[in-house]
């Protein structure tokens, strides 16, 4: 069995409007999915599901073939990484306080040097606060602070939305690296084409709260399944030339 | 929780170790009788808690009977008209009607406070007015009495039935102004108390009740007949030793000299210096303000802060913590102290005082607790939780710390408010820096009433610097960049 993550009939409403129709979706082991689809679709929604921030209305979502349940959610979070737009790093805590947190809490022991060589950040600045670091600083922070507890899965909510193109690209070329060492399973969302192209293996594209198609940029471009899926890449294509 | 029942324990304990506890009354006279009661259990060597100035006749009348305070001075008039409610009760009578509180009456202690009516003596002389009946003939008089004069059923509206006086210039007016405006000649009489020691010192005299229509007045103490055979001993020495003469020499030394103390050694016949110094007193007063304000403050703080943290959480519970706590700090403090006094664990104590200054204290914590917790960013809230932070951990590691501003910000308006609301304490004789305030403005006399107005401005300003300082120390270094 391939799948790290499975949704069966997976469905989140908030009052009357559907965030996410009932869905069905596999996350393949050791790689890296992308959702893509315009603002409202429903990205950030089936994250929150994934690690349990929101519970589903409908449908069961099982890891390793196993549902979670409110008796092992706390074990299962350990093991999955959660990095947002803005980084959530507690400000009251140093960029080492961050990312040593939950370690801490387990008293567990973690290669910090190890972690902040993969992910570039300078060892120096390991005392300062959120406040004093730069964006690019505090995702990579963000993003030392998922790993530290070697999750068997990484969910990013568009972790490079904020940051101005040079530093964004040097980080997905960061992440990418990262991604592939570490053989990582991770869900990625982006409204970035490119981005996606560059670092998913599979790009699940949506729209109005469910899946519209799934495959490589390749496929979606050569056998669109809807005039939605051709317009969505034409905009964005025409985005980039201009 | 084992701090917080410590805590209990020692409120419980500080106000329920058995000394005899004398009380008085909030004038000149009655804090004197007090003080000279005290002396004389002092003398025998008994040990004596003194809660001076508690109120008027029912509150301490209350405190006596809920076994609060073992002794105090009254008046066996007041005690027939407001206690027992019987104008016409004799004196045996009397006794058997205390005896079913458990009280009982000291021998007569020799004078008579009665209501009288004075004037100006070279006023009285011109007019040869020497009796209430040669009033008769004087109609054009002005007369300024007191509002409790004027409304008595057996005050003013009696006396003129009874003397058939004719009077058209009748204004009510403070007791304390009316000894102004007798000195200004803006009127001519009014009542006073016979044994008042600004009789002597206005040079005034008293009209003869040639009618017998005042009731008498005569001062005893009242005990509680628990009181042990050698404090009621010692308290019998007074009886009998004090005619109207010596109460007002006695009453004019309190009010000269604006000490109590000093008033009760001259009767002890001992003029020499036995008063506390004042930086001895300001020490004490200070020590128990702080104690009031400490401990309330800590109770507000170990109450309040959680009460914040169900409060931050939408919901019905939240609108009934936040609307109860706002509605305790729209009661006025004296209206608050009032309302605890009358319950069975409260009463005139110091447990009273911490208990309402606690629950002013409530408001500001509970409230900057839930808007400090609130205003945390959902994307923290969601961080700290999908990290995999127990609830405990989430609270403790992540959210007090980001909301410790807030919080400590609504501790200190809390501590500023209790060191200001804690001269209130000395109303219902918990001591405190209100102490010399409440006794100044008894004696109308400025310099008391600074004594402790400016040690209490000073405190305020003090623990105002204190929690800045504090601030530094408990803030995460992460929050203040
Ligand atoms: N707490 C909420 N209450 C009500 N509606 C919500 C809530 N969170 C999300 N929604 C709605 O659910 C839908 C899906 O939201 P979601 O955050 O998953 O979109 P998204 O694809 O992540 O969008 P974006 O790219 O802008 O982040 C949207 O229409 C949104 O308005
Ligand atoms: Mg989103």
């Amino acid at each position: 069995m391939n799948a790290l993550v499975e949704l069966h009939g997976v469905s989140k409403r908030y009052g009357s409007a559907a965030a996410l129709q009932p869905t069905d979706l596999n996350f393949a082991r050791g790689q890296t999915t992308v959702l893509i689809g315009p603002s409202g679709c429903g990205k950030s929604t089936m994250l929150r599901l994934i690690i349990r921030l929101l519970e589903p209305d409908s449908g069961k979502i099982k890891i390793d073939g196993a549902s979670v349940s409110s008796s092992n959610i706390t074990e299962f979070r350990h093991r999955v990484g959660y990095v947002i737009q803005d980084g959530g790093l507690f400000p009251h805590l140093t960029a080492r306080g961050n990312i040593l947190l939950m370690a801490r809490q387990l008293n567990k022991r973690i290669a910090l040097d190890e972690l902040c060589a993969l992910t570039r950040f300078p060892a120096q600045a390991l005392d300062r606060f959120p406040a004093e670091l730069s964006g690019g600083q505090r995702q990579r922070v963000s993003l030392m602070r998922a790993l530290a507890l070697t999750p068997k899965l990484l969910l990013l909510d568009e972790p490079l939305g904020a940051l101005d193109p040079l530093v964004r690209a040097a980080l997905q070329k960061d992440l990418k690296e990262i991604f592939q060492r570490l053989q990582q399973t991770a869900i990625l969302v982006t409204h970035d084409l490119a981005e996606a192209a560059f670092l998913g293996n599979e790009i699940v594209l949506m729209n109005e709260g469910r899946i519209v198609q799934k495959g490589t940029l390749g496929e979606l471009r050569s056998q669109p399944t809807s005039s939605f899926v051709s317009e969505f890449i034409t905009a964005q294509r025409s985005l980039a030339l201009t | 929780m084992r701090f917080l029942g410590a805590v209990l324990f020692f409120i419980s304990t500080m106000a329920s170790a058995k000394p005899v506890v004398i009380g008085s009354k909030k004038f000149t006279e009655s804090y004197v009788l007090a003080e000279i009661a005290k002396h004389s259990l002092g003398e025998a060597g008994i040990s004596v808690e003194f809660r001076p100035g508690m109120g008027g006749t029912i509150i301490v009348w209350e405190a006596l009977r809920s076994g609060q305070i073992d002794i105090y001075p009254e008046y066996t008039g007041t005690l027939a008209e407001e206690i027992l409610k019987n104008a016409d009760i004799s004196p045996e009578m009397m006794q058997a009607e205390l005896a079913k509180n458990r009280i009982g009456m000291s021998p007569e202690l020799g004078f008579n406070n009665t209501w009288a009516l004075a004037m100006r003596r070279e006023a009285a002389q011109r007019l040869s007015i020497r009796t209430i009946s040669d009033l008769r003939t004087h109609p054009e008089l002005k007369y300024g009495l007191t509002h409790e004069f004027l409304d008595r059923r057996d005050g003013w509206p009696a006396l003129v039935r009874r003397y058939g006086l004719r009077t058209g210039n009748v204004q009510g007016i403070d007791h304390g102004l009316g000894y102004e405006a007798l000195r200004t000649g803006s009127i001519d009489i009014k009542d006073a108390y016979s044994t008042d020691a600004k009789i002597g010192e206005n040079d005034l005299v008293t009209l003869e009740d040639d009618l017998h229509f005042f009731p008498q007045y005569k001062a005893v103490y009242l005990y509680r007949l628990s009181l042990p055979t050698n404090a009621l001993a010692a308290l019998q020495k007074v009886s009998g030793t004090l005619d109207e003469a010596r109460m007002i020499r006695l009453n004019a030394e309190a009010e000269r000299t604006k000490n109590y103390a000093r008033a009760a050694a001259l009767y002890f016949g001992d003029a020499s210096d036995t008063a506390e110094s004042f930086s001895h007193k300001l020490l004490r007063w200070t020590a128990r303000h702080l104690e009031l304000a400490g401990f309330s403050l800590l109770l507000s703080v170990l109450i309040g802060v959680p009460l914040g943290l169900i409060a931050s959480r939408p919901g019905f519970l939240s609108q009934i913590i936040l609307g109860l706590t706002s509605a305790i700090q729209t009661i006025p403090s004296l209206a608050l102290l009032a309302l605890l006094v009358p319950l069975p664990f409260f009463g005139i104590s110091v447990r009273t005082a911490i208990a309402a200054l606690f629950l002013y204290g409530l408001l500001p914590i509970v409230r900057n607790t839930a808007t400090g917790l609130q205003d945390i960013a959902p994307s923290i809230r969601e961080s700290a939780t999908a990290l995999g932070l127990t609830t405990g951990a989430r609270l403790r590691r992540i959210y007090l710390p980001i909301a410790s501003r807030t919080i400590l910000a609504g501790i200190k308006t809390s501590a500023v408010i209790n060191v200001g609301t804690a001269t209130l304490a000395a109303l219902i004789g918990a001591g405190g820096l209100g102490e010399p305030i409440i006794s100044g403005l008894n004696l109308n006399d400025h310099v008391t009433i600074l004594e402790g107005a400016i040690p209490a401005a000073l405190l305020a300003l003090l623990v105002q610097f204190f929690f800045d300082l504090l601030d530094r120390v408990l803030i995460p270094k992460g929050l203040r960049l």
